[in-house]
């Protein structure tokens, strides 16, 4: 296992559970079954997926997947070296082979010709061929396979084909409730909580305009930067402006609406 | 019942010329899609009526052609007032000035695009002809202007002003409404509308849907033209009728509240009554002083409601209540109310009279009891009225009542029950104008249902009419099978319809038919093509340089389908040299695909039909060249396409049309299609969306594109509320885009700015003013958006 350590979480990342999500993720773990993260953008599935590797104390290996990603990006290629070509493990090879729990965020964004090297390894099979290399992994028994997606709507057109989807089961995350959200804002930022309050209460505001204009609500993430610049010293309205509306639309009547929410909620 | 029928109404015309008649058939077409059998009836009585008059044919063909324009903004009502309005008015002015002012009213109509204020411009019209007979000819001149600039209410006072000030030095009157004059241009500057509700309407709209997470209907009513002051906003049946200007509203300290402030303020509290007010009052016993203290109470008991969600909320609000200094001159038992109101809201502001001070400690005991309660409201507004009688010696007239400091509020006549006002039923919710004109004119519409619903023969006789004009090549049974083996006609898609009025799905509403319209001459789309070689060869030039000339050739990859020799001989000197040598030594071969596959989705309603002014060929014949050069180009291109078109009936029958099936490539069959498209009946847009996305959805490609070429506006001949068929488009629009297709509108119709945006959103349409370029334009602008 030692070829995995410096994929330890060393310290405990800090996670606020909105319902029962760690004892289930823990059950699944137990069967090693395959696991599917949905959400939003920024409600904290990498955090959660951060929390459960330290807790069940086992390596994590992310890969932030991207339309550019190949096959051998998750599986591994051929090296030159002096000697002439090595075989490198990749993300995927590595954390099958050593045992770890392989997390491939923004699964959507790969190709479906590149998702679909998981196949076998999250069915009873639980193995990858390594074709290239002529090399047939056992997954490790401590070996599991996250994904994460964001079911939001600009991701439908490249939707994960159902042949996929049915290999895991799924979590469903939503930005947690008001108070849970802003004890994790003010605890990540540092900003006191009645503002953090505040800034979920206006990130509220644009989640009810998802649909009527906005693609994709302020996340958590966002109300933490916001909260961060605060932290900082930084003038509240001008904060939110720059970390809350500004990334989210370009549409002015929405920017309008939403700064009248800031100056609603900040003096 | 049967449909009305123009030969019903022809004896009316019997003594008329050919001009009037080729108008009557002309009109009668277009009005026939805009209203239903009853308003049709009151167009041609009407038109009869003016033909009566013996004022000319000029003006009876005016009324003709222009009014199916303003029902299409405003709804069929106004037709009878159209007619009233030139009855009343010709006995005193020529019917050349008459023309004018009919010609006025489209374009009227579209600005204020609402009935009543339409029916307000009418009224100024009589009004202005009685007083300045003289300055009505140059005024309807210059009558676009001076809409654009001015609200009604504006509009109003600067005539008013003019006609008064001028009433008998006629030269200065022209030059007044000719707008030659200094005093009249400064009257304009003065009365130019402040912050308008028509440009801040979508604002609002997300305002509200922000805070509340639900719509509400807002409606723009005109400001009162006596005095400059606006119109206080009301709500009713559950709709916000707000004014359609607000000026920045001055404090007398000189502080200013912009004037979207002020419609925030506005939209924040009739939200708070809707959401709050449960009840209505009785308010047959009480006097008017009663009303206005219950109502202070209900109005501040909502408003702290909301200020719970949103303490902020309460800047907007009191940023809207007159300082002291606003006060100086105003009754002083309306100054005791703003104190009381004031302090309510406002914990830095103590009342100036003690006994608010007092009052209102047991205002916030029963708000924090019962926060719920209207009927707390009215105990304590009634226990208030006592008090300030005790404390105050109340002295005010009604009048001045009426006219509360705090302009926000809306008049409370949502919390008020009369007995001649069934609160209950025509109540707290929304209902529809399709419901209330049930109960206004319950006989028009229960025929109009009848035919609507009962269609089952009617619609037997309508489509074996098209049949026989749309296939008759298919219909000896030879064709039938010839292409895809499909039948003419499909089975039956039902679509649901958005009702934004009661903000839900119509489920089902609209029953949707596939089919196919006789071919013609394949040759037709060749001539086209041969025309237009010299744009055929432009867009060849562009689209040579949006393609990547075959496949592409990456060298020094990390991986690839064969070996980078030139890499692979720098690696292995490498290795001989015991340097790390670096992994890039394949060559990648991509091939550059544009993944796109494009929906053109051809509006071929009756209006296509039209000739395009300073042109010899209709719409629909430019529609047809523009296509062919776009399915010529985009088959260079290389990108999937399918081409359809669609009209409707009404929501039993929207036909939609495919020319070009995905499969087909650019052939004569296409081609032949291409040739025989026509256009007739009305435009539901909606429905044709829905369809046209399920079309693309069967595509598999990374972008999906519908491409609406279209020359007007939703509509169609069973839907009255010109919004309607709008909203739903609307909604159509945003569920395609739900599944990732992008929705672009081309359209022909110089108006429609007011109205795409609305519906497709910004940056999503484009309308080509030129109708004559569009051959050219088309496939430009798609080589444009899809680079
Ligand atoms: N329940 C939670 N406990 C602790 N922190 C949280 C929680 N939810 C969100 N966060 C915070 O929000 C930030 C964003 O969360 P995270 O990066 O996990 O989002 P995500 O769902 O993975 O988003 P994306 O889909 O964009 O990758 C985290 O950095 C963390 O600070
Ligand atoms: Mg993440």
């Amino acid at each position: 296992m030692n070829e995995l350590d410096q994929y330890k979480i060393a310290k405990e990342p800090f996670y606020q559970p909105q319902k029962d999500e760690i004892e289930m993720y823990t059950a699944a773990y137990m069967n090693r079954m395959p696991v599917m993260l949905k959400g939003p953008t920024g409600c904290g599935k990498s955090r959660f997926v951060e929390y459960m590797a330290y807790k069940l104390d086992k390596p994590l290996i992310t890969v932030a997947c991207n339309e550019d990603m190949s096959a051998s990006d998750l599986v591994g290629r051929f090296l030159l070296d002096k000697e002439g070509t090595i075989w490198k493990d990749g993300p995927l090879a590595m954390a099958a082979r050593y045992g770890g729990i392989c997390y491939l965020d923004e699964v959507v964004e790969a190709r479906q010709d590149t998702t679909v090297v998981i196949h076998p390894l999250t069915d009873y099979r639980r193995t990858l061929p390594l074709d290239k290399k002529g090399e047939l992994i056992e997954a490790h028994p401590d070996f599991q396979l996250v994904i994460s997606y964001n079911p939001g709507y600009q991701n439908l057109m490249k939707d994960l084909k159902q042949s996929t989807k049915q290999r895991f089961c799924g979590f469903n995350f939503q930005y947690p409730d008001e108070k849970t959200e802003a004890h994790i804002i003010s605890k990540e930022s540092g900003v006191d909580p009645k503002i953090a309050l505040k800034l979920v209460q206006i990130a509220q505001r644009a989640r009810n305009l998802v649909g009527h204009g906005l693609d994709e609500g302020i996340s958590t993430r966002l109300c933490i930067y916001a909260g961060q610049l605060i932290a900082n010293k930084v003038n509240e309205k001008s904060a939110c402006k720059i970390a809350m509306v500004n990334p989210i639309t370009d549409d002015l009547d929405i920017v309008d609406t939403l700064n009248a929410a800031i100056d609603t909620f900040f003096d | 019942m049967s449909a009305v029928q123009l030969s019903d109404f022809e004896q009316k015309f019997r003594d008329s010329s050919d001009i009037l008649h080729d108008a009557l058939a002309g009109s009668f077409v277009e009005a026939s899609k805009v209203m239903s059998p009853n308003g049709l009836k009151v167009y041609l009585d009407g038109a009869g009526a003016l033909h009566a008059m013996g004022k000319g044919e000029d003006m009876v063909i005016s009324f003709l052609e222009e009014t199916p324009m303003v029902v299409r903004e405003v709804g069929e009502s106004i037709i009878g007032e159209i007619v009233f309005s030139i009855m009343k008015m010709s006995s005193q002015t020529s019917a050349s000035v008459l023309v004018l002012m009919i010609a006025s009213l489209p374009n009227v109509a579209r600005r204020m695009s609402d009935f009543d204020l339409l029916k307000g411009y009418l009224r100024l019209m009589e009004r202005m002809i009685a007083l300045a007979p003289r300055g009505m000819r140059p005024m309807l001149n210059n009558i676009d202007q001076l809409t654009s600039k001015l609200t009604l209410g504006g509009l109003r006072r600067w005539v008013l002003y003019g006609a008064e000030t001028f009433k008998r030095d006629f030269k200065a009157q022209i030059a007044y409404f000719e707008l030659s004059s200094m005093e009249s241009i400064q009257i304009l500057e003065q009365e130019r509308r402040g912050t308008l509700f028509i440009d801040n309407q979508r604002k609002l709209q997300f305002y509200l849907r922000a805070f509340y997470n639900r719509d509400f209907f807002l409606r723009p009513t005109s400001g009162d033209y006596e005095t400059k002051k606006g119109l206080r906003p009301y709500i009713e049946y559950g709709v916000m009728h707000i004014p359609d200007a607000y000026d920045d509203y001055k404090h007398a300290s000189g502080r200013i509240v912009p004037g979207i402030d002020c419609y925030r303020a506005v939209c924040a509290h009739a939200a708070a009554h809707i959401m709050e007010t449960r009840v209505a009052f009785k308010g047959d016993d009480l006097n008017p002083l009663q009303v206005a203290c219950v109502s202070l109470i209900e109005d501040l008991r909502v408003e702290l409601n909301t200020l719970k969600k949103f303490p902020g909320m309460k800047k907007t609000w009191i940023a809207l209540h007159p300082d002291d200094e606003d006060l100086k001159e105003l009754n002083p038992f309306i100054v005791d109310l703003v104190d009381f109101s004031r302090a309510a809201l406002d914990q830095k502001y103590t009342a100036k009279q003690s006994f608010n001070s007092d009052f209102l400690k047991l205002f916030i005991k029963k708000m924090t009891k019962m926060p719920e309660s209207s009927a707390m409201s009215y105990e304590l507004g009634m226990n208030y009225y006592e008090l300030l009688k005790t404390e105050t010696d109340v002295k005010i007239s009604a009048s001045a009542l009426v006219s509360t400091p705090i302009i926000y509020r809306d008049d409370n006549r949502y919390i008020w029950e009369y007995e001649e006002l069934d609160w209950l039923s025509e109540g707290n919710d929304y209902v529809p104008v399709s419901q209330r004109q049930v109960r206004k004119n319950v006989n028009i519409m229960e025929m109009y249902n009848e035919l609507d619903v009962e269609t089952a023969g009617d619609d037997a006789q309508e489509i074996w009419t098209l049949e026989s004009e749309y296939f008759p090549d298919e219909l000896d049974g030879v064709s039938l099978n010839e292409v895809e083996g499909k039948e003419p006609v499909s089975e039956p898609f039902h679509y649901n319809e958005w009702d934004y009025q009661l903000q839900l799905y119509r489920p089902n509403w609209a029953t949707l038919y596939e089919r196919r319209l006789r071919k013609g001459d394949p040759e037709l789309i060749n001539k086209i093509l041969k025309t237009h070689k010299p744009i055929a060869n432009q867009l060849k030039n562009a689209i040579d340089r949006m393609q990547p000339q075959g496949l592409v050739k990456l060298k020094k990859q990390q991986e690839g389908s064969e070996l980078d020799l030139d890499a692979c001989v720098t690696a292995l000197a490498d290795i001989r040299s015991g340097i790390t040598p670096s992994d890039r030594i394949y060559v990648k071969k991509v091939q550059h695909i544009r993944d796109v596959s494009v929906n053109l989705l051809m509006d071929l309603s009756e209006s296509t039909n039209d000739m395009v002014l300073g042109s010899d060929k209709t719409i629909l014949e430019l529609m047809k060249e523009a296509t062919s050069l776009l399915s010529w180009a985009i088959d260079k291109i290389g990108d999937k396409l399918t081409i359809s078109g669609f009209a409707s009936d009404s929501r039993h029958d929207v036909q939609y049309y495919r020319f070009k099936p995905f499969q087909y490539s650019f052939n004569d069959e296409v081609k032949g299609r291409l040739a025989g498209i026509k256009g007739g009946l009305s435009t539901r847009m909606g429905a044709a969306i829905r369809h046209a996305g399920v079309d693309l959805l069967t595509q598999s490609s990374a972008k999906r594109i519908l491409l609406i070429l279209t020359d007007g506006e939703p509509a169609d001949i069973d839907v009255d509320d010109p919004q309607h068929l709008r909203m739903d488009a609307k909604k159509a629009v945003e569920e395609l885009r739900s599944h990732g297709i992008v929705t672009f509108c081309i359209s022909l119709d110089p108006h429609a700015d007011e109205y795409v945006a609305r519906i497709f959103g910004k940056n999503r349409f484009m309308v080509i003013d030129n109708i004559q370029k569009l051959p050219e334009r088309l496939p430009q602008l798609f080589i444009s958006l899809t680079k």
